[in-house]
């Protein structure tokens, strides 16, 4: 469900669902934790595609930040939609996350 | 006719339920049949906030419905009043209950008289603390307090689990009411507008 490319200093892994659900919330974070233990530490995870998020991928998302963190990684997010966005703010997603309007040219 | 028409709209009640097979396959095209409902009433830019909350809601109390409620169907009923908005999930599954809860109270249902207006703790990290407080034998309510903080490192405690947060964030008013007689579990979230 990932597409990677590599960037600058990091990997930006693009979702390749519209549904960012329970459905699909265990293979995301499989694919995330193979991704940080290629020694992918800094990841964007672009959500172009993606039309909503609930809260188990939600829980997946941050659980592989964990993961990241305890590599020396880090975990960002680009390209919510405004619903997403919206979500990241209220319940404070944007302080746990960087969170980019657009894949950057440097992860900083 | 100003009068007339005030009183005219202050008894606006438009009540419409949808159904759901509990089955996240059609969730996305459910969630849009009846955000398109709710725009019907609230069609201006200036409910866009509004409805965004109401369209995470719906997902969670339909995620809710596919993850917890342990049956095949259940239903959203949307209610329109002047001022608010209520989504309302009906379905006669498992009663609300806690993944590994040994705290105190103890939760079975209907609740003991003795344990009205104590809070159950749900969750808790360091940006937020969720509990649910006990109004009557069948019914909590749940609520928020948040902490300040800006950033997170390696030691910051994050909970994974965000679904009763979420939709007590993006409500007005959210509570679960167990009606045992009818063996029936009520999610009631209120949006004001």
């Amino acid at each position: 469900m990932l597409e990677t490319s590599q960037h600058n200093n990091y990997t930006v892994a693009k979702l390749l669902i519209k549904e960012a659900n329970l459905d699909v919330a265990d293979q995301f974070k499989t694919e995330m934790l193979q991704l940080v233990d290629k020694g992918n530490s800094q990841i964007v995870v672009s959500f172009e595609n993606v039309v909503y998020v609930d809260s188990s991928f939600l829980g997946a998302l941050v659980s592989v930040l964990k993961y990241a963190m305890s590599k020396g990684g880090d975990i960002a997010v680009a390209q919510l939609n405004k619903d997403i966005s919206n979500l990241f703010s209220l319940i404070r997603m944007n302080k746990v996350f960087k969170v980019y309007n657009t894949v950057p040219d440097v992860f900083a | 006719m100003f009068l007339h028409k005030n009183k005219l709209s202050s008894a606006t009640h438009i009540e419409r339920e949808f159904l759901f097979s509990n089955d996240s396959k059609v969730m996305y095209s459910l969630l849009n049949e009846i955000i398109s409902f709710i725009k019907i009433h609230f069609p201006s830019e200036i409910y866009e906030d509004k409805i965004s909350n109401c369209k995470q809601a719906l997902i969670e109390l339909l995620t809710n419905a596919v993850k917890h409620s342990n049956t095949n169907t259940s239903s959203i009923s949307v209610i329109i009043e002047d001022q608010k908005i209520e989504l309302v999930k009906l379905d006669k599954g498992r009663p609300f209950y806690l993944e590994h809860y040994t705290d105190w109270p103890p939760i079975s249902w209907p609740l003991s008289k003795q344990y009205i207006g104590e809070k159950i703790k749900i969750y808790n990290d360091d940006f937020s603390l969720l509990h649910a407080v006990i109004q009557n034998e069948n019914r909590i309510a749940f609520e928020l307090e948040e902490f300040p903080i800006e950033s997170v490192n390696l030691d910051t405690n994050l909970m994974e689990h965000y679904g009763l947060m979420i939709l007590t964030k993006v409500s007005d008013q959210f509570y679960y009411v167990r009606d045992s007689s009818s063996n029936t579990n009520i999610f009631h979230v209120t949006i004001n507008i």
